[in-house]
């Protein structure tokens, strides 16, 4: 069923969608990831100060990462270099 | 067989960011287990047992060895009969986690027992990861206390 003049998207998403600039209006989950890790980064950084911030970033993406999106094992390559 | 998973893929499995080369298995030290090293080795379509020797005994003295690498097509397997720390396989049991790994329980070593494991072992490489481990341990810490 379609909206009324043919509209395929409410107003309130294309308001989001010229707002963020984003196409459908939403974030990719990608992005909302990387929203989230920041996030926890900049509480958690203010308690833990001795903790490198890159160091801290990686940690908090792995510890929102699924398991199942984890990388565990550093692979050589034959000719030279490494794949993950 | 009952094992639990310890090393760095235990800690990549408890959140550290970091990578490895091979799996360690921890499966205790019992004459009934190390008999079972070569139908082991077949199950996982690798290469025979080679004995290897993680660290000398507590007294100093080198004993029998500590474990078995079995090489496999994807990563070199290592089942442990013993690990540093001089922890038991019940008492690294009992503060372990399990994961779903295809259906099947895997018991995976917690931080803190990879953490003291390491410490223990006091090889370059153990001292290398330390601080990440160290840190991924504070950030679990902060978490658990906001909860």
């Amino acid at each position: 069923m379609g909206r009324r003049g043919g509209r395929s998207r409410s107003e309130a998403k294309r308001a989001a969608v010229r707002r963020n600039g984003l196409r459908g209006g939403r974030p990719r989950n990608i992005d909302l990831f990387a929203q989230r890790v920041r996030n926890l980064q900049t509480e958690l950084g203010q308690e833990l100060p001795g903790i490198d911030p890159d160091d801290l970033n990686l940690i908090i993406d792995c510890l929102l990462r699924p398991v199942t999106q984890r990388k565990f094992f550093v692979y050589p390559l034959k000719g030279g270099g490494y794949a993950f | 067989m009952v094992g639990v998973v310890v090393g760095n893929v235990a800690a990549i499995l408890n959140d550290a960011p970091m990578l490895t080369r091979d799996v360690d298995i921890f499966v205790g030290d019992r004459p009934r287990v190390r008999k079972k090293m070569d139908a082991l080795a077949k199950a996982l379509a690798g290469a025979a047992p080679q004995p290897i020797l993680e660290k000398p005994g507590a007294r100093g003295r080198p004993r029998t060895y500590d474990g078995v690498r079995i090489t496999t097509a994807v990563v070199p397997v290592d089942v442990l009969f013993r690990i540093a720390g001089e922890m038991s396989l019940d008492d690294i049991r009992a503060r372990a986690k399990t994961f779903d790994f295809g259906g099947e329980a895997l018991a995976v070593a917690s931080l803190e027992d990879v953490i003291r494991s390491k410490e223990a072992a006091d090889r370059k490489k153990d001292r290398a990861v330390l601080p990440i481990l160290r840190d991924t341990l504070a950030v679990k810490n902060k978490l658990a206390e906001r909860m």
